[in-house]
């Protein structure tokens, strides 16, 4: 079978890539340090200097797998959500995920962490914020990504999957909309604070962070993986699925949640990362020449977790202290694959109609 | 023997709902009863055409079979067992749908469309086995599609489409298989094809079909029994020849505009009383063209001792004979009218002659 040969190969050359793009990941950022000593510390031969051992292993080494995973996830969270919809525009955030994260983020970080009562976010990220420490940004972006979660689901069971995608984006919006008034009236010290968030950046997990999301996102990647035969059935439209013996609606409500859980999870660690999540799925189909989610799904999460290290390598090149916006990386990469998606469906329908 | 398929005081139709979340019911919602107190058998090996025009509920009424939709009132039983009370499982494994929509099926071939059709037996991931194999070549080779089975669904025509959805609702290895207009966007030959194809599925796999579709002579010509479904009115069974003679199928689609040839079974549109005759001398297939030709313009064809034809003998009283056409050596037509004789190379100058003359009605009225 030619067909799985071919496939075979292409998993172990982005197997190879991702390893190449771990190692440069590691090997690249704001402090300078040999590629040899990088080599010696990852392989635990230690190093001259204390500091660059540090710095690779404390920093560097989660900051690499933090994008391994979320990589992965907001890719295959895309995958779903694509399906799901029968949309090629569709993208981890569509069910306002993100939108309720940033919220929840913003209740915290522009109220100034203290505001008791501002909101669901605010009660519980400044709840935990208080025994975490540190952890309130994630607090409160899950606590806003499960709100919008709770009412998208409370939607999905007595709507249409359609009118659940206008909805999710309506809802989206109101959002977004309660994130402007507070950042108009936010003190401009906060209002930086929660720009910088949204920027998005896999560097601020920690080792602590890192070890709660790998297993929320493991989880999350299981549950789309046990999804595959259900998804492969979507993609004759829900009335076929349900004709072949698909739940319909219990699919729906599982693809939601995993995808909640993929997508919340990364934007409370690592802010709102745009374009993974639209652009992997469509460079895997077109990678694999496949729409089998069999195939699809572990492609997917193999060559996004390639683009987010990728993208997290090009955020540190310039060399000197400063690093560039994660969000900005992702969207240049991601933009010209959105377009190339577009038009070649254009050339698709123009050569079936004429 | 018990049916394959038994509706009983069967209702269809939509709650209307009273604003709030639709079905899950927020406030008391009105019905919207598209057929009402339906009883009607379905036996195993039959194909059935559904009838009715747009809007009289055949959509509905195929979802509801199918367990798709919650019967108004009454109940489907397939095999004696309610389909509601069955699991979506269960339903798969005996019944199967090909709809009308054109699917957007991505990067998948032929082959591995119709594997999606083993669904109802596969492992978890939807691994096939041997047997599933089998059953999707098996399937692959009875609506002839061997030959495509390797291309993507995309590239393939809507003929060629048709067949292979067929095929995918094959490898569910139904007893039923409920297609809603088949036929819609083929043509015409393709048509034909494809009711061949279920004809013969049915008489050589044994499996049931229940189809809707507008094509009433395709209908009429390859199905057991006919479903006629009238825009309100209550569902009528019976063999197509039945429901013909009995007037069922003219009551059905009935309308001021429209008539009913029994002869022909066919329906056209009800023309003026023609306003003049012209003899057609002469005979074979060329004159039934030319009866129709004159038919077009709104002319009578009668014979030489002056009896109508060709209007399944429609006319009571006959118009003033203006013209007389001789079938000579195909393809001329030896023309008299205004006592000069004109040679017609074809049909078309023959009718052009005629207006000219004034004699074609249709062209005086417009001038």
């Amino acid at each position: 079978m030619p067909k799985r040969s071919r496939r075979v190969f292409l998993a172990l050359v982005l197997s190879v890539l991702l390893v190449v793009l771990f190692v440069a990941d590691v090997a690249t950022g704001s402090v300078r340090i040999p590629f040899g000593a990088t080599a010696d510390i990852l392989l635990g031969r230690g190093s001259s200097e204390p500091a660059w051992e540090r710095i690779v292993l404390d920093l560097r080494l989660p900051q690499a797998a933090t994008a391994v995973l979320a990589g992965a996830a907001l890719a295959v969270a895309g995958l779903l959500m694509q399906t799901l919809f029968r949309n090629p525009l569709a993208d981890p955030f569509v069910l306002g995920i993100s939108s309720g994260a940033s919220l929840g983020v913003a209740l915290v970080v522009l109220g100034g962490g203290a505001a008791a009562g501002a909101g669901g976010g605010a009660i519980v990220g400044s709840g935990v914020a208080g025994a975490v420490g540190g952890m309130s940004h994630v607090a409160a972006a899950i606590a806003g990504a499960a709100l919008m979660l709770l009412v998208v689901v409370f939607a999905a069971r007595r709507v249409s999957t359609f009118t659940l995608l206008i909805l999710g984006v309506l809802v989206g919006y109101a959002a977004s909309a309660m994130v402007s008034i507070l950042l108009r009236v936010a003190a401009p010290e906060n209002v930086q604070s929660y720009v910088i968030w949204t920027l998005g950046e896999f560097a601020g997990v920690s080792w602590g962070e890192a070890t709660i999301l790998a297993p929320v996102l493991v989880v999350g990647l299981l549950m789309a993986a046990i999804a595959v035969k259900p998804l492969n059935a979507l993609l004759l439209g829900e009335t076929y699925a349900r004709s072949m013996g698909v739940a319909v609606e219990r699919n729906r409500i599982w693809l939601i949640a995993c995808t909640a859980v993929l997508a919340g999870a990364v934007t409370a660690f690592c802010g709102p990362i745009g374009f993974l999540g639209i652009a992997v799925p469509h460079l895997a189909r077109g990678l694999f020449h496949t729409s089998d989610h069999r195939v699809l799904v572990p492609g997917t999460a193999l060559l996004g977790a390639s683009l987010a290290l990728f993208a997290d390598v090009l955020t540190q090149l310039p060399g000197g202290s400063r690093t560039l916006p994660l969000n900005a990386i992702t969207a240049l990469l991601g933009a010209p694959v959105v377009v190339w998606v577009i038009l070649a469906r254009r050339r698709l329908y123009s050569t079936a109609t004429g | 023997m018990t049916a394959l398929v038994h509706g009983r005081s069967l209702a269809v139709g939509y709650f209307l709902a009273h604003g709030g979340w639709g079905r899950g019911g927020l406030g008391r919602s009105r019905e919207l009863r598209l057929v009402d107190r339906a009883d009607f058998e379905l036996e195993a090996g039959e194909l059935v055409c559904l009838l009715g025009p747009n809007g009289s509920g055949k959509t509905t009424l195929l979802r509801t079979i199918a367990g798709m939709q919650r019967p108004l009132a009454g109940s489907v039983e397939i095999l004696g067992h309610d389909v509601r009370s069955r699991t979506p499982e269960w339903l798969a494994r005996h019944l199967s749908i090909v709809l009308t929509e054109p699917i957007d099926a991505g990067a998948l071939t032929a082959r591995e469309l119709v594997g999606l059709g083993r669904y109802p037996f596969t492992d978890w991931l939807g691994r096939l086995t041997e047997a599933d194999r089998a059953g999707i070549e098996a399937a692959i080779a009875a609506v002839d599609a061997a030959a495509i089975a390797d291309r993507s669904v995309r590239s393939l025509s809507d003929g060629e489409r048709q067949r292979v959805l067929i095929a995918r609702a094959l490898a569910q290895e139904p007893r039923l298989v409920i297609l809603d207009e088949p036929t819609a966007y083929l043509d015409l030959p393709r048509r034909i094809e494809t009711l061949g194809l279920l004809r013969r599925l049915v008489r050589e796999n044994g499996v049931s079909v229940l189809m809707s579709t507008h094509h009433l002579d395709l209908a009429l010509s390859h199905a057991d029994r006919v479903w006629l479904l009238p825009l309100g009115g209550p569902l009528a069974i019976g063999a197509p020849e039945d429901v013909a003679l009995s007037g069922a199928l003219e009551r059905t689609f009935v309308s001021d505009r429209l008539v009913f040839d029994r002869d022909q079974g066919t329906f056209g549109l009800r023309g003026e009383p023609a306003r003049a005759a012209v003899v057609v001398e002469g005979d074979g297939p060329a004159r039934r063209w030319v009866e129709r030709a004159l038919r077009r313009e709104g002319l009578a064809a009668i014979d030489a001792s002056g009896a109508a034809t060709g209007n399944g003998g429609a006319a009571a009283s006959v118009p003033p004979t203006i013209a007389t056409v001789r079938l000579g050596e195909a393809p001329r037509y030896l023309l008299e009218i205004d006592g000069e004789r004109v040679e017609c190379a074809s049909l078309y100058a023959l009718v052009r002659r005629l207006r000219e003359s004034g004699a074609s009605p249709r062209r005086a009225d417009r001038t």
